[in-house]
């Protein structure tokens, strides 16, 4: 076990994509560390770097050079088949646009995420959690973009991860909702004791983060740790 | 700027161009190939059919045919040539080799010209060539030679001038295009094959066949020759007659002639005979006359010595009385001059006496006187001078009587004179009579040895008259059996002078060469491809269509964001439209064009292949460009896929261009009816029910993927039951049907002596029971089913204990011995020709005709038979059956060897032509079998294509229209190996339930299949092997699974971060 703050760790982090002759460098030196069941939020431009960051903290994707850590446990190092693993049974991911599977139904989407873990949250407990008791049986179809992402939280959390990303949560919802959705996630962090990871370029909801790290040019510009942060229900963007 | 985009498009989504061009290019190649197979083959053929100048119509007549018949026909209206051919069955050997039967024919001309394969064409009547078709079977070599053994019969033997060929080529003839060779009344029954000679190699006066071929100018293998061909039907018919009836005139006229020389000959032996009889007979009547004029001479001869002999006699007769006479006088004369003398003797000595007495008296008175001189006495004297005067006086009359006596002597004496001269007189006649009477016995004599001679005479004439009388008797019998041999010679000559008379109109045919066996043989051969070509088009087009709109639809939904923006900028529909016309054109254009091109060239020349088994004429097959059908299928590959692509894309046009550019919403998920089954649906992992509810809920791609799956299924469930259905023939034939073990031909109808003899010897060496031989007819009849005709097996035997040897049975359902007038089929005529039970059927052999009931149908598949028994052949062709063939049955699980060993037993028997075991037959089957598979290799080639070809489509598009969900598993963290079952668990279940709906689809299109397929020797009868289900379920899975593989790397390839974008 590592320090408590240095649960996740990015450690000059460098990442190089290569097209065609160009070298693009999409992250030049990132360098931050996110505590145990905070509520971190990566802020960016687009084309700042932190989908880049997002994917190699995801084990999407590797780095050129530097290091990440999470939980004491060096990512950077593993090899593809570690690194899905490390994404089966340490992350949970919620996606812009959800992905849920359009015919499964919502408990069958959480199902799908708990089936493969090894000590998974009781689905439709989650499900109920997220408040969509009511609603687990139904497609993706049926439910609203705002239920559907909480089906898609319900699916990351119930998977009982150390780590839960969430690419633009409310990138592709109504403000209401994405509020909703954000209060439920700085939620599962405060109250669940989740560490949560929210990547957006929006920078409004700042504030809601135990911490705030700001990307730009493949850098990390600031980190900034709120002392207070703020309930999602008084962010106004 | 439209165009560049379709071509970029195109080159980024070469994997879905090419599915479409693909799945073109084989449903193209496929039913392109398939069709054009027909006409490949009908042009292959049709050009060695003209090449050849293959003739239209046979001319047959009873009375065969000659130069006069030629020039007839050549003659005759609508016929542009003719020709002559000799064609004699017989019975040859090659080398070492068996005996066999074949058929000499004389070299072609004109019509139906050779193709020499080997070799070079006969340079003299000693050299021949050789059917090459046969020459693997018959084992014929260029430099073997050909003998024409001594087994002909003799008449058979006295039409060829060469009895040993040497084989100098090989060669195809149209007459024989199949492996048909026909049939025979010689040797086993079956001809063997053909050998061309010089017709001066035969030495005959005659044509048997005569061959036209029609003006105009038809080509072969067409409607309209067919046409022309059933249109001069009636016109060669007369034809025939007119042959015949020119013939029968021209035999009538040698006949007559050769009659009238016999007449003349046979009136000019009666004359012969006549002459030689009067001959004979003046002869016999001189010889006679002869006789008799020997007797008269004889007789008169006779009569003259008898006559000479009896004057003879009689002058002797007279003679010897003379003779006698004269005798007499001479002894009378003798005895008088012996009296005489005796008179004179006694005169003589009387008148000694009396001198003596004188004498003694002169003495005595001499002495008186003295003494009376004397004497005193006078009276004394006086006596004595009275006995001197007494004694004087007595001596007075002594010399008286001396005197007398003297005289008396004269006398004699005189006497004695008369009688000497008369004595002498008759020594003299004496004489003359005695030398009369030599003479009398002389001509006596004379007549004697001449009535000796003449006895003799007689005696041999008598001897030649009996000789003559013999002979005459000879000469009767002989001229009597000349004379009857004449007259039955007379007899025969009028008896032929009738039947000339009355000489028969004769029969004549006029066959087309559609009732050549190999012609019309090809014609459904040719056909059979055609057939199955049928059912594949639709398949394939509805695949390809399928193909075709799922690709597009995909393509189109992944593109709605473009096409509104497209829409947006202001391009029409039309060009929007255009562009994935484009698209799906230009892929179905190439795939139509690489397809046609390619199918066309292929199928011909696989199917060619196998079909050479049959047909020997070319080893290519043309390669035909049937550019009416390319354009046809070209259109028909446009119309699918832009018609496809149009289905796919007018839906969007219906939508505002503003609704386009956002995405579509994704179509939502739906229960399916399986969940409604809540035991069932509960106890699925939701992993498996995804894949459930995936499959249901595209019904296109559902359709498409059975339907192609399936059809690959069904495609190797048909490949590989016709292998088991062919390969296996010989099974079903040889376990179920021919349960005999040996065929035995022989060449001698076999009477109940040599069956006994051939019993005797096989049972020699071999323990089988009387019963497990059974002798019978086996024979080629012709079977006539209203225009049509075929060549086949007949059997005629008794019903009782055949069941033991041929197990005569529909399914499961045993079938009865046909009784009189009744005959079993087997399925493969049945099913030739249509026919069924309670049809009736016209049987041929020879010139006679019979008709039959079909009572049955039989299962069988190598060969075909019809059955009847003896009395229905006896009745219906007028004569017995010849018993030329015995089966002989063994024990089940009778070894190998014992069967073979009492085959070479049975092979002993000195009439025994051939022996053949079944498990000759069966490996001989099994082998030629073989040949059909590369039409296996080809189903189960396409059945491959197919599967690959809907199953890489559809999981391509799969994927690609999932990849937001496949990136989103991956990075819940699902493994490799769980992401492509995520993926591959749907192609697997649609497979599935393809294959299950493949089976009876398999089954179908097996069964259409071998329908097809139609072998004159062979029947086939859809079946499967107990695994071939379950192999062609496996092989499909193996595609599927192959195609997965294939599919692996791009599921690999799929980067999570797909996940992260946003919805198109």
């Amino acid at each position: 076990m590592s320090d408590k703050n240095d649960y996740v760790v990015f450690d000059h982090v460098r990442k190089v994509y290569h097209v065609g002759e160009v070298d693009i460098e999409a992250l030049a030196d990132a360098t931050f560390s996110v505590a145990k069941g905070e509520l971190a939020i990566v802020v960016g431009e687009s084309g700042a770097g932190k989908t880049t960051l997002l994917n190699i903290l995801g084990g999407m994707d590797t780095l050129t050079s530097g290091k990440v850590l999470l939980d004491g446990r060096e990512i950077s190092s593993l090899s593809m088949r570690e690194l899905t693993k490390y994404r089966r049974y340490d992350i949970g991911f919620v996606f812009q646009f959800y992905n849920l599977v359009q015919n499964l139904t919502a408990l069958e989407n959480v199902s799908l995420a708990t089936q493969i873990c090894k000590d998974p949250l009781d689905p439709a407990e989650t499900l109920k959690a997220v408040g969509l008791g009511e609603r687990m049986y139904n497609f993706p179809g049926q439910l609203s973009g705002g239920e559907q992402q909480r089906v898609a939280i319900a699916r990351a959390l119930a998977k009982n991860p150390k780590l839960l990303l969430c690419d633009e949560p409310t990138g592709a919802l109504d403000y209401n909702t994405g509020k909703q959705i954000l209060q439920l996630l700085q939620d599962q962090a405060h109250n669940s004791g989740a560490t949560v990871i929210i990547i957006t370029h929006n920078k409004a909801i700042t504030p809601m983060g135990d911490r705030v790290i700001s990307v730009r040019s493949g850098r990390v510009q600031d980190v900034k740790i709120n002392e207070h942060p703020v309930p999602v229900s008084e962010i106004e963007w | 700027m439209l165009r560049k985009s379709t071509f970029r498009e195109i080159k980024t989504s070469l994997a879905r161009y090419l599915a479409i061009f693909a799945i073109v290019a084989l449903g193209v190649g496929f039913f392109s190939g398939l069709k054009d197979c027909k006409e490949s083959m009908v042009s292959t053929a049709r050009r060695y059919l003209d090449t050849t100048n293959f003739y239209d119509y046979q001319i047959l007549s009873s009375y065969g045919a000659d130069d006069d018949s030629i020039e007839l026909a050549k003659s005759w209206e609508g016929v542009s040539g003719a020709e002559g051919s000799v064609q004699i069955d017989v019975i040859a050997r090659s080398g070492s080799g068996d005996s066999s039967a074949l058929k000499a024919i004389s070299l072609p001309d004109k019509l139906n010209t050779l193709n020499v394969t080997e070799g070079r064409l006969p340079q003299n009547i000693n050299e021949c060539v050789v059917d090459a078709y046969s020459i693997t079977d018959e084992g014929f070599h260029v430099g073997d030679h050909i003998e024409i053994t001594d087994e002909n019969d003799k008449d058979k033997l006295k039409e060829f001038n060469v009895k040993d060929f040497e084989i100098v080529g090989l060669v195809n003839t149209p007459i024989y295009l199949d492996y048909q060779r026909g049939s025979t009344d010689i040797g086993n029954g079956s001809l063997d094959t053909f050998f061309f000679i010089e017709k001066d190699a035969f030495d005959v006066d005659y044509y048997t066949n005569l061959y036209v071929t029609l003006d105009g100018d038809e080509v072969s293998l067409t409607d309209e020759h067919e046409d022309r061909l059933k249109a001069e039907e009636d016109n060669m018919k007369a034809l025939a007659e007119a042959v015949t009836d020119g013939r029968r005139e021209a035999a009538r006229k040698d006949a007559q002639e050769e009659l009238d020389e016999k007449k003349q000959e046979y009136e000019d032996n009666l004359a012969k005979y006549e002459k030689e009889k009067r001959d004979a007979e003046k002869k016999l009547d001189d010889a006679e006359k002869q006789i008799k004029k020997g007797e008269k001479l004889i007789s008169s001869n006779r009569k003259k010595a008898e006559k000479g002999k009896s004057d003879a006699e009689t002058a002797l007769s007279g003679l010897e009385a003379n003779l006698i006479e004269v005798n007499n006088g001479i002894a009378t004369l003798n005895s008088e001059r012996k009296k005489a003398e005796d008179g004179l003797a006694l005169a003589n000595s009387g008148k000694e006496k009396l001198e003596s007495g004188k004498a003694e008296l002169e003495t005595a008175i001499a002495g008186l006187q003295q003494a009376a001189e004397t004497d005193p006495d006078p009276d004394n004297v006086e006596n004595y001078k009275k006995q001197i005067a007494a004694l004087s006086e007595d001596l007075a009359g002594v010399e008286q009587q001396l005197e007398g006596l003297d005289a008396q002597i004269k006398e004699i004496n005189a006497g004695i004179a008369v009688i000497d001269a008369k004595l002498k007189e008759a020594e003299a006649g004496k004489a003359m009579i005695e030398d009369g009477i030599a003479r009398a016995k002389q001509g006596i004599d004379q007549a004697d040895s001449g009535l000796t001679k003449l006895d003799k005479s007689e005696k041999e004439l008598a001897k030649n008259k009996k000789k003559l009388k013999s002979e005459e008797r000879k000469a009767d019998s002989e001229f009597e059996k000349a004379k009857k041999e004449l007259d039955d010679a007379k007899d025969k000559l009028d008896e032929a002078q009738e039947k000339i008379d009355d000489m028969e109109i004769g029969n004549s045919f006029a066959l087309s060469r559609k009732e050549n066996a190999g012609y019309s043989s090809f014609d459904s051969n040719s056909s059979i491809v055609s057939n199955i070509a049928k059912i594949f088009p639709l398949f394939f087009l509805l695949i390809a269509a399928l193909v075709c709109m799922t690709t597009m639809t995909r393509m189109v939904d992944e593109q709605r964001t473009q096409i509104g923006v497209l829409k947006a900028l202001g391009y029409s529909n039309s060009q929007i439209v255009g562009k994935y016309m484009f698209y799906s054109g230009s892929a179905a254009f190439l795939g139509a064009i690489v397809g046609f091109f390619v199918g066309c060239k292929v199928f011909p020349v696989v199917i060619w292949n196998a079909y050479t088994m049959m047909y020997d004429f070319s080893d290519t097959v043309d390669y035909i460009i049937n550019y009416k059908l390319g354009l046809a299928v070209l259109a028909v590959a446009l119309l699918c896929s832009m018609g496809a692509t149009w289905v796919s894309i007018s839906a969007d046009f219906k939508v505002p261009a503003a609704e386009l550019i956002r995405p579509k919403a994704p179509p939502a998920g739906k229960r399916i009816l399986l969940e409604r089954i809540t035991p069932l649906w509960n106890r699925i992992s939701f992993l498996y029910k995804v894949s459930i509810r995936n499959i249901f809920r595209d019904k296109k791609r559902f359709l498409m993927m059975v339907i192609g799956v399936s059809g690959c299924t069904a495609l190797l469930i048909a490949g590989i039951g016709i292998r088991a259905t062919i390969s296996k023939v010989a099974d079903y034939q040889f376990d179920e049907i021919s349960l005999y073990d040996i065929t035995v031909i022989f060449s001698k109808n076999m009477t109940e002596n040599r069956q006994e003899d051939f019993l005797e010897e096989l049972q020699d060496g071999t323990d089988i029971p009387d019963k497990n031989v059974r002798f019978l007819h086996r024979g080629e009849v012709t079977m006539v089913i209203g225009d049509k005709t075929t060549d086949i097996t007949c059997v005629a035997t008794e019903a009782e204990g055949f069941d033991d040897f041929i197990d005569l049975h529909t399914g499961d359902q045993h079938l009865d011995y046909p009784g009189p007038g009744e005959i079993v089929i087997v399925r493969k005529t049945s099913h030739d020709y249509g026919l069924g039970v309670g049809d009736e059927v016209k049987l041929r052999e020879g010139y006679r005709e019979m008709e039959v009931k079909i009572v049955g149908v039989a299962d069988n598949y190598v060969y075909d038979s019809i059955y009847m028994t003896p009395e229905t052949y006896r009745d219906g062709f007028g004569k017995d059956p010849d018993i030329k063939a015995a089966f002989i049955d063994f024990e089940d699980g009778t070894e190998e060897d014992v069967i073979r060993n009492a085959s070479a037993d049975a092979a002993g028997y000195e009439y025994t032509a051939a022996t053949q075991t079944n498990i000759d037959v069966r490996e001989n089957v099994s082998k030629m079998m073989k040949s059909l598979n590369s039409i296996v290799y080809v189903v189960i080639l396409s059945a491959a294509l197919l599967a690959f070809i809907v199953l890489y489509n559809l999981t391509n598009i799969n994927i690609t229209e999932r990849i937001r969900e496949i990136a989103t598993i991956k990075v819940l963290g699902f493994y490799q190996l769980e992401v492509s079952q995520y993926v591959f668990r749907e192609n697997l279940f649609l497979t599935a339930v393809a294959a299950i709906v493949g089976i009876p689809m398999g089954d179908w299109l097996l069964k259409f299949v071998i329908d097809n397929i139609v072998l004159s020797m062979i029947y086939f009868e859809p079946r499967h092997g107990p695994y071939d289900i379950p192999i062609a379920v496996a092989l499909t899975f193996v595609f599927a699974f192959l195609v997965n593989l294939a599919m692996q790397k791009r599921l690999r390839d799929v980067s999570m971060t797909e996940s992260l974008k946003s919805v198109e």
